[in-house]
């Protein structure tokens, strides 16, 4: 059997550090995820679509995000959708599932009890799901613990469908955790994970999809899907589908002037769009004061309104006032002289030299727009 | 700078054309009455370089003279730099502008930028020029009534200025660049601070925002608080209403109840036995009782009749004893009632025997006072017929004290007059030779001694002749008035009845004697008659003599005779104590005898009353017995006892049948079991209206997705924060530029504006010894440093105003000339306002700036520049 394995929706996720024009943008492809991940099913002939958590960002959205979610999916009415829940949207008595089986469309399902479920494949091979549904945030027990002694008809494939990590990182009591070997141990012939955002191949029959559309910085591979061909005893086919629009991309910039910028700028994620990427630069090194004016105008004044969003992070790109940078702003006069000043309190360092660096540039640029304004 | 040649035609009051010509390098003084036209001879000279030739504007029509249709043209030759320039200048009639000179000549704008360049200022505006665009030379040439303003140069004047400062300094300050940056920096400064340091604009907006989302956030998580609250307590409410409907169907509660009201029957039965035992026990004890007061009743009236006897006998008893008793005190009241009558006529004859004798005595007593008061009277009548003698000698004399005193003063009068008369008379001394002849003065012989001549006088000596004197005419009114005097004493004398002054005198005092004895008889007299108590007589001696008038005078042997000494009072005292002694021992027996028949009286009714009693008690004992006789009673009460014990044994018996048996117990068990179960069914409505409207609210709150907006709210705060924290830099940054770029302005301004200091402090220390004047940076003066203290500028008098204003221009006029700038200095009706010495030092250095620039100065006071050497220039006709 065929089946898309996905993971990781967090619908409604705010993206409220994001600059306003920027936050609807990302909020909306998230949905729209949805409709790609069903042209793909479509596609690839896997009408089935398994989600292992997280479907949505909280344990409670509102009505209008879990709304568009289901219309969305009720629109692609040939594609099936099991949706389970998972440490960011839990099961709770009245809370979200409760709320949200009422308006569930014939081809969508939540997965909110612990038993097998057949998938009716139609085909020769009967197929089982085991759904392991998180009740809290955290839980100390393993979801999939039951996995192991659920009985299913003899033959058919064991499906596994679970959220949380498989591996702690330090702490002791990590939530959710299921164990490394759960789909050796319960004979599964797949076991599909949700919760890490970046795909990872756990073993041949265990696989974390990531998210379908990246939503932060610093993940591995994202904003793909999985396509599970499974059959027998044979270990599954794992393909990875496209399907995220925006690239998130962090970069860290050492600058020794501001003549590579222009380069580094076409370097950005190569073949990506610009308006679908998210880019956080952070810039470090020692320039020159009009180099760094230079580079601040090219970043902010350009590239910022090119991209989705553009976090620049430029703390640590230290300017050293050259004689030519003060000289720039003037040879002589009382603007020469307030520039030396700034100049002389930058050596002192701390705050306050921090500040009269940042006063230093600021004279730079309005003694540059005086000057043009003079020409005009 | 040198203006060479004036010529103005059709120029306000000069219709036809006038020269100014012959000006020399140094001092120049146009000196000329008023309404000369001085003032438009500079408003020509300055209309001719500032002025566009092509302006139109109210200025430039103004140049007309009045009411005329004509082009206001100006003809100007000077030198700049040693070489010589022509300027003609023609407006609103074919307006036109010519400059010639070494490099040729130069028409229309051309001549116009050509002339800008050449003396330094800008072209003027669309409304002519003004302080702005006039340059140094509009500032050094000062129009009437201008010289006193201590303003800031014009824009292109202080550029000017600025450039020959940077020059000499050899330092560019930031110019108009700085200026530009310090003013984008405020701008961009203003929309985070005010002035005054509050927040505002952009920072002020972030700080809202910040604000609103941090509370938006607390709001979220309240909200999501409250909606985690209601889930939480929607399965509270869920597991009650779970227990509850467990505890009301408890099959437990059925049994304990169907038990408890067979218990409530039982024990109802075993009660309404008690119940009858009981009221069998009190009606035979009511029948015993009832049988057993009838006898103690019938035994106590016995007992009571038999006191009763008693009773009677001994209220007898009493009654007989007590009548001897009251026929004893009857007796002695009788006895005591003879006693006190016998008391009484002792007593009234005691009265009589004293009232006898008080009366005797008093006659005795009158008779004495009238002889007493008849001898008063004798005396009395004797002072009297004294008193007559006397009054009737005083009312004879006239000599009272008032006929004294005149008669001393007409004395007094005459020998005063006679003094007077005497002293301006001759006095004539006699000496006689013994055997001298007899000399005889008017008449009689003189003898020896000093002789007053106050009135003629004749002097015969026999056998000589006659000698006659006669006093001076002179001594006349005081001899006039020594005959008034003498005249006035006689008929005083004839008056009082008495031939000579003694004789006047001597009567005077005896009656003064008189009136003094006649004092002393009168008080004797009253002393005589003194008011009588005794006979009712009052004072005086008419009441006396009255009183006694028709009395007999008493005889004198009565006098002596003694009273009876038999003493009356002690026998009457005596008779008195007796009578008060038998009226109390009568009263006392009187008493005794009231008491004694009181009780006689009450121990009769005593008597009777027991009489009555004991008939009363033997008759209803009597009666009593006639009903039921004494042994049928005795009979009818052991019946009665007997059936009382039975009854009670009875109800002992039903007693201990219902003690185990406790309905009321059972009662309240089984009604608090029911009242119970109620209880709970009643709750159940409510629980279960409660988890519905929870169920409802968790839905509604749930809708809104608290979790996601929580979330969102909290990113959004965070976000907000890091916005203020920005703009917060931004806004230090700013504050510490402008801050560096004031500093900076102002220790330029400090360095730049020391050549202008050093200019004018020689001439301000010639004006006002020891003071020194300090610039702003607009090349303003602004502080005037006199003996270590500071005046504003602008407070300073009028007439010093306007010599630092001078200076002032003086000074930046060397500083021109010191780069190589046109400069030059004109002044019209300047220093009016100042004093003598000010003013001639001010030409003292107007002269001596002469030598270094051209000075042209216009004024109407010939008087006041008549020492001045200078260039005298005047307004002619062309």
């Amino acid at each position: 059997m065929r089946f898309i394995h996905t993971s990781d929706w967090q619908l409604g996720k705010p993206f409220g550090r994001v600059p306003e024009e920027a936050r609807t943008v990302l909020r909306e492809a998230r949905l729209d995820a949805i409709d790609r991940l069903a042209a793909a099913a479509r596609a690839n002939g896997a009408p089935l679509v398994l989600v292992a958590g997280d479907v949505f960002d909280s344990p409670e959205p509102g009505d209008r995000v879990y709304r568009q979610a289901l219309n969305r999916m009720k629109a692609q009415a040939d594609v099936r959708f099991l949706l389970l829940p998972g440490n960011h949207d839990p099961l709770r008595a009245d809370g979200l599932w409760s709320r949200l089986a009422a308006d569930t469309p014939a081809n969508v399902s939540a997965l909110v009890e612990a038993q097998p479920l057949d998938l009716g494949t139609g085909s020769d091979e009967a197929a089982v799901l085991l759904p392991a549904p998180l009740s809290h945030k955290r839980s100390v027990a393993d979801p999939t613990q039951w996995f192991d002694a659920a009985e299913t008809p003899s033959g058919a494939l064991r499906i596994g469908l679970a959220h949380g990590s498989v591996q702690t990182f330090g702490g002791d009591a990590d939530p959710n955790l299921v164990a490394v070997d759960r789909a050796r141990r319960a004979g599964l012939a797949y076991l599909a994970l949700g919760d890490w955002h970046g795909r990872i191949k756990i073993d041949e029959r265990t696989y974390y999809s990531g998210t379908p559309e990246p939503d932060d910085f610093g993940r591995e591979v994202t904003g793909v899907a999985l396509l599970v061909d499974v059959s027998g005893s044979a270990p599954p086919q794992v393909t990875e589908l496209p399907i995220g629009r925006h690239h998130w991309l962090e970069e860290g910039w050492t600058l020794s002037g501001a003549d590579d910028i222009e380069a580094r700028i076409s370097g950005l994620a190569p073949g990506a769009a610009r308006q679908d990427l998210v880019c956080r630069l952070r810039l470090s090194g020692l320039v020159t004061l009009a180099e760094r004016v230079a580079v601040r105008r090219r970043l902010e004044d350009e590239l910022a309104h090119e991209v989705r969003w553009l976090d620049l992070i430029a703390d640590d790109l230290v300017t050293r006032p050259t004689d030519t940078d003060l000289s720039e702003i003037d040879a002589q006069g009382e603007l020469h002289a307030a520039a030396m000043r700034l100049r002389a309190m930058m050596g002192e360092g701390g705050a306050e030299g921090r500040l009269a660096a940042q006063a230093l540039e600021r004279l730079y640029v309005e003694q540059m727009r005086a000057q043009r304004a003079g020409e005009a | 700078m040198r203006v060479r040649r004036l010529r103005i035609e059709n120029f306000r009051k000069f219709r036809a054309p006038v020269v100014v010509d012959g000006f020399t390098d140094g001092l120049n003084l146009v000196c000329e009455p008023n309404e000369t036209g001085k003032s438009t001879v500079l408003d020509a000279l300055r209309a001719a370089l500032f002025e566009r030739h092509s302006a139109k504007s109210d200025r430039i029509r103004s140049f007309r003279p009045q009411g005329d249709e004509v082009a206001p043209s100006v003809e100007l030759a000077f030198d700049v730099n040693g070489e010589e320039w022509r300027l003609t200048k023609r407006f609103l009639l074919s307006p036109s502008v010519t400059l010639e000179g070494p490099e040729g000549r130069f028409a229309s704008d051309a001549a116009e930028e050509k002339l800008q360049g050449l003396l330094g200022f800008a072209r003027a505006g669309n409304r002519g020029a003004d302080d702005d665009s006039r340059g140094a030379l509009g500032l050094l040439w000062v129009e009437q009534g201008q010289s006193f303003l201590l303003g800031s140069p014009g824009e292109t004047a202080r550029r000017t200025l600025e450039e020959a400062l940077a020059g000499e300094i050899g330092a560019v300050t930031g110019g108009r660049r700085a200026k530009a940056v310090v003013a984008q920096v405020e701008k961009a400064l203003a929309d985070f601070y005010t002035t005054t340091g509050r927040t505002t604009g952009r920072l002020k907006q972030a700080e809202a925002a910040e604000a609103a989302a941090r509370a938006a956030a607390t709001e979220r998580a309240r909200e999501l608080e409250q909606f985690e609250g209601v889930l939480e307590q929607l399965e509270y409410k869920r597991n009650e209403r779970r227990r509850l409907v467990r505890d009301i169907e408890d099959p437990q509660t059925d049994a304990d109840l169907k038990k408890l009201d067979e218990d409530i029957a039982r024990a109802r039965a075993a009660g309404q036995a008690l119940e009858i035992a009981t009221l069998a026990v009190r009606e035979q004890s009511a029948r015993r009782s009832t049988l057993e007061e009838r006898r103690a009743g019938r035994d106590k009236l016995a007992v009571q009749l038999q006191a009763a006897e008693t009773k009677v006998t001994g209220a007898a008893e009493a009654v007989s004893t007590h009548a001897e008793v009251i026929g004893r005190v009857r007796s002695s009241e009788r006895t005591a009632a003879l006693a006190l009558e016998t008391a009484r006529s002792a007593l009234r004859e005691a009265e009589t025997k004293r009232d006898q004798s008080v009366a005797e005595r008093a006659a005795a007593e009158r008779r004495l006072a009238l002889a007493s008061a008849f001898a008063r009277l004798d005396r009395a009548e004797a002072h009297a017929a004294h008193i007559r003698e006397r009054e009737a000698r005083i009312a004879a004399s006239r000599m009272d004290a008032a006929a004294m005193d005149r008669l001393r003063q007409l004395e007094d009068a005459e020998s005063a007059a006679r003094a007077q008369a005497e002293a301006g008379a001759a006095t004539l001394t006699v000496t006689l030779e013994p055997g001298a002849p007899q000399i005889f003065l008017d008449g009689t012989p003189l003898t020896e001694g000093a002789i007053r001549l106050s009135r003629p006088r004749s002097l015969s000596i026999p056998g000589v002749g006659t000698i006659a004197f006669a006093p001076p005419p002179s001594g006349e009114p005081a001899l006039a008035r020594l005959r008034a005097a003498r005249r006035d004493l006689t008929d005083f004398l004839a008056g009082v009845g008495h031939e000579t002054p003694q004789a006047a005198r001597s009567a005077g005092r005896a009656r003064a004697i008189d009136e003094a004895e006649l004092l002393g008889l009168r008080t004797r007299l009253k002393a005589e008659c003194p008011a009588d108590a005794a006979l009712g007589i009052p004072a005086g001696l008419d009441p006396l003599r009255g009183a006694l008038a028709g009395v007999e005078r008493p005889a004198p042997e009565t006098k002596d005779a003694a009273f009876p000494a038999a003493d009356v009072e002690t026998p009457y005292r005596a008779a008195r104590a007796a009578e008060t002694e038998a009226a109390a021992r009568r009263e006392a027996a009187l008493e005794s005898l009231k008491a004694g028949e009181l009780k006689e009286v009450a121990l009769a009714a005593a008597l009777e009353r027991a009489e009555a009693e004991r008939a009363r008690l033997a008759a209803d004992l009597a009666a009593d017995r006639a009903a039921l006789s004494d042994a049928d009673l005795a009979a009818a009460l052991e019946d009665a006892r007997a059936a009382e014990a039975r009854a009670l044994v009875d109800c002992d018996t039903a007693r201990r049948a219902a003690e185990g048996l406790d309905a009321d117990g059972f009662i309240r068990r089984r009604d608090a079991l029911r009242k119970k179960r109620d209880t709970l069914q009643s709750q159940l409505p409510e629980l279960a209206g409660a988890v519905a409207r929870l169920e409802e609210q968790a839905r509604t709150l749930g809708g809104e997705g608290p979790a996601s907006r929580k979330a969102a709210a909290d990113e959004e705060a965070e976000a907000a924060a890091a916005a203020l924290a920005r703009l917060r830099s931004e806004a230090d940054t700013l504050a510490l530029l402008l801050k560096v770029l004031k500093e900076a302005q102002q220790d330029a301004a400090r360095r730049y504006l020391a050549p202008v200091t050093r200019r004018i402090e020689p001439y301000v220390r010639r004006l006002l010894p020891s003071a020194s004047l300090s610039f702003g940076e607009d090349l303003k003066p602004q502080l005037l440093t006199r003996a270590g203290r500071e005046e504003a500028a602008e407070m300073l008098s009028k007439g010093t105003q306007e010599q630092i204003a001078i200076l002032t221009r003086l000074a930046f006029a060397d500083l021109l000339i010191d780069k190589g700038q046109p400069a030059s200095l004109v002044l019209d009706d300047a220093l009016v306002f100042a004093d003598d010495d000010r003013f001639d030092t001010m030409m003292e250095i107007l002269a001596e700036a002469s030598g270094r620039m051209q000075v042209l100065v216009l004024s109407c006071r010939a008087s006041a520049y008549r020492a001045l050497s200078a260039t005298r220039l005047s307004i002619r006709p062309a």
